[in-house]
């Protein structure tokens, strides 16, 4: 129960998930320079995490415990293939899966180099500064020792146990049993990790991933937007206060939406530009979202609907390969759905009841508390600033000034998002108030956060050049 | 870059005397490697009997009846602590018991009792 028993956890298992994503991306980066590679540290990790998980998630299915062992074979393996790959794909091969786009945009002006190097110096503080307090903060959430953490615990010493993961025997399982295991095993891999039960390691690893969310997004944006724009706009995220609060939170809906968001962005890429690349990251990605909450499968759904309709002028082509992806990413789930369906395990949410029109008819008092309380978390500036209120106004100036629709797809993201959880809490049967007090201010962070990286691209597009 | 940095180690050494808005990016507040449940529980007691009960056993925990978020927050907690031991909801099918603060409902045969402080106690019974 020390830092340096925290640290160690944090370093051997973030380091194994950063070297399975590096051997993923081995066959699109085989040739770069050492700088480059080391740009794609965020990307890298959040894929060999979501690449791993996936993984143990199905062989949890299959029966095996999902001890230390296991995941050093599972994490060996995932390398040595990744590495073969890039070694035993041809070269034309491999080229269509390089990314397109790697070099970073420079600043023009002093002015602007100013403002790089001060926003990029005052993340990179904010980052140290946001990991010092995960370490010395146990979650505040009850979810996370309530179920998410102890499921985590029973995977790496019993497996999927169904005395612990189902229903109806003499001994008393777990709540929420419909939720995937995709955030239980990483915390149980922590867990197992510092030697004894230490709660704060929760919170490092979601600092982990936000940081590297941080890391990851300015990799695949710098050679995109102006540097001036880009980290500034990075920054105002990662000052964000709900951020910080979340991490300390500990709860699972920050990865959720760390993940969510990034394949919109990835998805976005792939239509517009149609790099191989980006729709394996938006692939990848979309895997981990739809195993983190349950939530997280209609949300995908959702967002890459509109993605498609934003992106309509991409062609078929690319609408039909965004569409394969998210389809490969529902696969990669189907071991815990087929277990859960086999299981008779329902969803939280009845689908049937928050679908029927009659049982939605008899309800409507709860829409307008929903759309208030919601509409309250996206646009107050103490949790989010003015992500969301801005991202929907440059879209509308974007929009007038140059007549295109295309403008206003951020904004639709973010209706899309806020209408999602508003239908949610209508058709949900538990106390509306109790629902909206307890989970409101983190239902939103997915739209949050497609709005925060959607930002640098509507300033980027609006300002004059440098 | 340095003016940045300045101000960042600042923050970090002293958060207290940031304004507000800046301070809460240096904030930690509950720096245990314990949960921090809702209802008042001896979390320190409940780690103690981790110590002592066997992994594969199986256990029920009583707590005052009076208090749901009590009886919640303490199943929640010593399954973290006690897992892979496997709670169960009647105490009669457990090998131990680990009543907080109140006696049980029903007469249990114990074999051995730890007085783990506070009121707390965890109990070996007799299977």
């Amino acid at each position: 129960m020390s830092y340096r028993s925290l640290l160690e956890a944090a370093v051997l298992l973030d380091g194994s998930l950063l070297a399975v994503g590096y051997a993923l991306l081995a066959a699109a980066l085989r040739g770069r320079s050492l700088l480059d590679w080391a740009s794609y540290l965020g990307v890298a990790f959040l894929a060999g995490a979501s690449l791993v998980g996936v993984v143990l998630c199905a062989l949890a299915v299959a029966g095996l415990t999902i001890d230390l062992k296991l995941f050093a074979v599972v994490a060996a393996l995932l390398v040595a293939l990744g590495v073969a790959a890039a070694f035993a794909v041809p070269r034309a091969a491999r080229e269509r899966v390089t990314p397109r786009s790697t070099r970073r945009l420079r600043s023009a002006t002093p002015a602007g180099s100013v403002v790089t190097a001060a926003a990029s110096a005052a993340i990179a503080w904010v980052c140290v500064l946001l990991l010092a307090a995960a370490f010395r903060s146990s979650p505040t959430l009850d979810d996370v020792w309530g179920f998410w953490l102890p499921k985590g615990i029973a995977l790496t010493r019993l497996g999927l146990d169904p005395r612990l993961f189902l229903p109806g025997s003499a001994y008393l399982p777990f709540d929420h049993l419909d939720y995937p295991l995709w955030w239980s095993v990483v915390l149980g891999l922590s867990q197992r990790l510092t030697g004894s039960v230490d709660l704060r390691i929760v919170d490092v690893q979601l600092g982990v991933f936000v940081v590297a969310m941080l890391a990851a997004a300015a990799r695949l944006l710098a050679s995109r937007i102006r540097p001036a724009v880009l980290w500034p706009c990075l920054l105002l995220v990662a000052v964000a206060p709900e951020l910080h609060r979340q991490v300390l939170g500990g709860g699972a809906d920050l990865v959720l939406a760390i993940y969510l968001a990034l394949f919109v962005l990835c998805g976005a890429l792939w239509l517009a530009e149609g790099g191989l690349f980006e729709l394996v990251l938006a692939t990848v990605f979309a895997a981990a979202a739809v195993q983190i909450k349950t939530e997280g499968a209609p949300q995908l759904l959702l967002f890459a609907a509109v993605l498609s309709l934003a992106g309509w002028k991409a062609g078929r082509r690319r609408r039909l390969g965004l569409w394969i992806g998210v389809a490969a990413a529902f696969v990669s789930a189907l071991p815990f759905l087929v277990w859960r369906q086999a299981h008779g395990l329902r969803n939280d949410i009845s689908l049937s009841k928050a679908l029927d029109p009659s049982f939605l008819a008899g309800r409507t008092d709860r829409i307008a508390p929903a759309a208030r309380a919601l509409g309250h978390q996206l646009v107050n500036p103490h949790n989010w600033f003015l992500v969301v209120p801005a991202v929907i106004v440059l879209g509308l100036v974007g929009a007038i000034r140059e007549r295109r629709l295309l403008w206003l797809a951020p904004a639709a993201l973010v209706g899309v998002g806020y209408a999602f959880w508003i239908w949610a809490n209508w058709g949900d049967t538990m106390d509306l108030q109790f629902r909206l007090t307890t989970s409101a201010y983190r239902i939103v962070d997915a739209t949050v956060l497609i709005a925060a990286l959607a930002l640098p691209f509507l300033v980027d597009r609006l300002l004059p050049g440098e | 870059m340095v003016a940045v940095s300045a101000a960042a180690l600042a923050l970090l050494a002293a958060p207290g005397r940031f304004p507000g808005p800046v301070r809460q990016l240096a904030r930690h507040s509950l720096n245990t490697p314990d949960p921090v449940p809702t209802a008042r529980l001896d979390v320190a007691a409940v780690r103690r009997a981790a110590g002592i009960l066997p992994s594969r056993a199986t256990y029920a925990v009583v707590a005052p009846p009076n208090d749901p978020q009590l009886t919640a927050d303490l199943l929640s907690v010593a399954r973290v602590f006690f897992l892979p031991a496997l709670a169960v909801a009647d105490p009669s099918r457990a090998q131990w018991l680990l009543r907080y603060r109140t006696a049980p409902s029903a007469p249990v045969d114990v074999v051995r009792r730890y007085r783990l402080g506070n009121g707390v106690v965890l109990e070996r019974l007799r299977r």
